[in-house]
Formats: C-alpha cells, sequence, structure tokens
C-alpha cells in the first residue's frame, strides 16, 4: 500500500495516477468500492468514527492499494468539538495506515517526497 | 542539546519526542507538562498523554507558566509539552508582553541545565482561513516564537503520519 499525504490542493491525485498508469476512473472516495487508488480519505473519516475496520477490509481486497489523504491538521484549533475530534482522527488513521505503507509520499507544491520507503 | 519537534494535531509528535527522551538512556526523565486539564476533553487528552508516557520513567512538573521559575536536575533528560500552551498561558493568563521573552528564558535554562531538552510546538499556520486582528496577533506571535525556538534548537524536526522529518540534524547523542 502506497500512503500519499499532503495538503489540499498538492498534487496527490495527480501524482498517483502518473504513478499507478491509471486511468481516472480508477479512483473512489468509498473503500466499500475497493478502488485502486482510494481519495479525500479525510471526507470519508467526517462520518467514520471507527475507521480501521473498513480500511482493513480495504486492504485485504487492495493490498497495492493507493490511498490519499489531505493533511488537515496543521491549522488552528477548531471551535466545534467534532471538528477537533475529525481532525485528530484524520492524523490518527494516517499514523496507523503509514506504519503499515510500503511507501509514504508526501506532496509539496506538485513535488513528491518519499518519506518512508524510498 | 536541544530539539524541537512540532506537526500537526494527531501527527505523533509526542510519542516521537517521548522516544528521544527514552533513547537518550539518560535516567533523569522530567516531564514538564503546561494544560490546564479543564473540561472533560482536557482530562481525556491529559489522560491519553499520561498513558503514553506510563512505565517510561518520567516525573511530572506542572509548569503552565513562568517557566524560567522551572528547577530541573544538572543532566537530566527534559521533554516540554507543550510550547503552544506554554505560550497561550502566559499571553492569556499573564500578559501579551514580554510572553514569548519569558518562555525564551526558560528554554534557554532548560537548555543550560538539562543534557537533553525536547520541545514539542504545532503547527496551527496551514488552514488558510482569516481570523480577525486580536487572534492574528496572537497567531503571528505564536509563530515568531516557534521560530526562536528552532533557532536555539540544535535539532529541528516535524513529524508527519509518525514519521520524523529532519530540518536540521543535530551532531552527536
Amino acid at each position: 500500500m502506497i500512503l500519499v499525504i499532503g495538503g489540499a490542493g498538492q498534487g496527490k491525485l495527480s501524482w498517483a495516477l502518473r504513478f499507478t498508469g491509471l486511468p481516472a476512473d480508477q479512483v473512489s472516495g468509498r473503500p466499500e468500492d475497493c478502488p485502486p487508488i482510494l481519495r479525500r480519505l479525510e471526507t470519508w473519516l467526517k462520518t467514520e468514527e471507527d475507521p480501521m475496520p473498513a480500511l482493513e477490509a480495504y486492504l485485504r481486497r487492495r493490498p497495492d492499494g493507493v490511498i490519499l489523504c489531505d493533511e488537515v491538521g496543521c491549522g488552528v484549533v477548531p471551535m466545534d468539538s467534532a471538528d477537533r475530534a475529525w481532525r485528530e482522527r484524520v492524523g490518527r488513521t494516517c499514523c496507523a495506515l503509514a506504519e503499515r505503507a510500503d511507501k509514504v509520499v508526501r506532496l509539496y507544491c506538485g513535488i513528491p517526497s518519499m518519506i518512508k520507503g524510498a | 542539546m536541544l530539539l524541537y519537534v512540532s506537526g500537526g494535531s494527531g501527527s505523533g509528535k509526542s510519542a516521537w519526542a517521548e522516544s528521544r527522551i527514552v533513547s537518550s538512556g539518560l535516567p533523569e526523565r522530567i516531564y514538564i507538562a503546561t494544560m490546564d486539564p479543564s473540561g472533560p476533553e482536557g482530562q481525556r487528552r491529559v489522560e491519553r498523554h499520561r498513558r503514553l508516557r506510563a512505565g517510561k520513567g518520567f516525573v511530572t512538573r506542572e509548569q503552565p507558566v513562568d517557566l524560567p521559575s522551572l528547577q530541573v536536575p544538572r543532566g537530566c533528560a527534559a521533554l516540554l509539552e507543550d510550547l503552544t500552551n506554554l505560550f497561550a498561558n502566559e499571553w492569556f493568563t499573564v500578559s501579551p508582553e514580554g510572553a514569548a521573552e519569558r518562555v525564551l528564558r526558560g528554554i534557554q535554562a532548560l537548555k543550560d541545565t538539562a543534557a537533553l531538552t525536547v520541545i514539542v510546538g504545532n503547527d496551527l499556520f496551514s488552514d488558510g482561513l482569516d481570523y480577525e486582528a486580536e487572534t492574528r496577533r496572537y497567531l503571528e506571535a505564536l509563530a515568531a516564537l516557534n521560530r526562536s525556538a528552532a533557532a536555539l534548537a540544535d535539532g529541528v524536526y516535524e513529524v508527519v503520519c509518525g514519521i520524523p522529518i529532519c530540518h536540521r540534524k543535530e551532531e552527536g547523542l
């Protein structure tokens, strides 16, 4: 599995499509669709309080999946407690995924850095 | 030796900071706690950090303000968690005037006394949102403090998804 992270609009999807050579119809934001490229994990996490079982199931079917997630934890602490919980959940989920990932790629202004498994 | 580590919410920066203290092998470990654990969420955060630290041999010192008054044993390992809370307490409960200087004086004292100090900061500056003037002033002062703390540090790290990214590599240790 490859985890691709970075701020919004940094070129994660473009990189993933280039890297895999897959067409854009191989991308989905829902783990249950089991796409080769799973994007917008942070959006899916808004309504998933216990995300790991569904992600484990995804990874069993797609051990070579490419998972894209926005980094959302680098702003001012949100006023709303649900927003705070979501932000932290995105961070912790990415920590858990990064630990099992073969590669972790961070996109910055369209430039990839391999921060794990270079 | 002074290390500055930062990262976003849930990035794994605390776990990394603790592992640096533990792997230093220094037997005397001081945890400098800055948070006022009021309210259920504050309690939960404090509890979570206590669980993370359990069994790692830390002695906890509560220091929500006035870091320069803290005395730590010479040659110890000290973990300051975190800079944002300490600064917010200085700024909002003491005075914005001189808040950063007070914090930096405390950091310098730790650097002079402890064999290893690890300071945990926070990245709050990338949400692209507009804030009112008061908040902006606070955020600018906090960002300036982070830069000053990093300038004092031998090593500067950013933790992303639990992975440390080195921005300045310390020598030795």
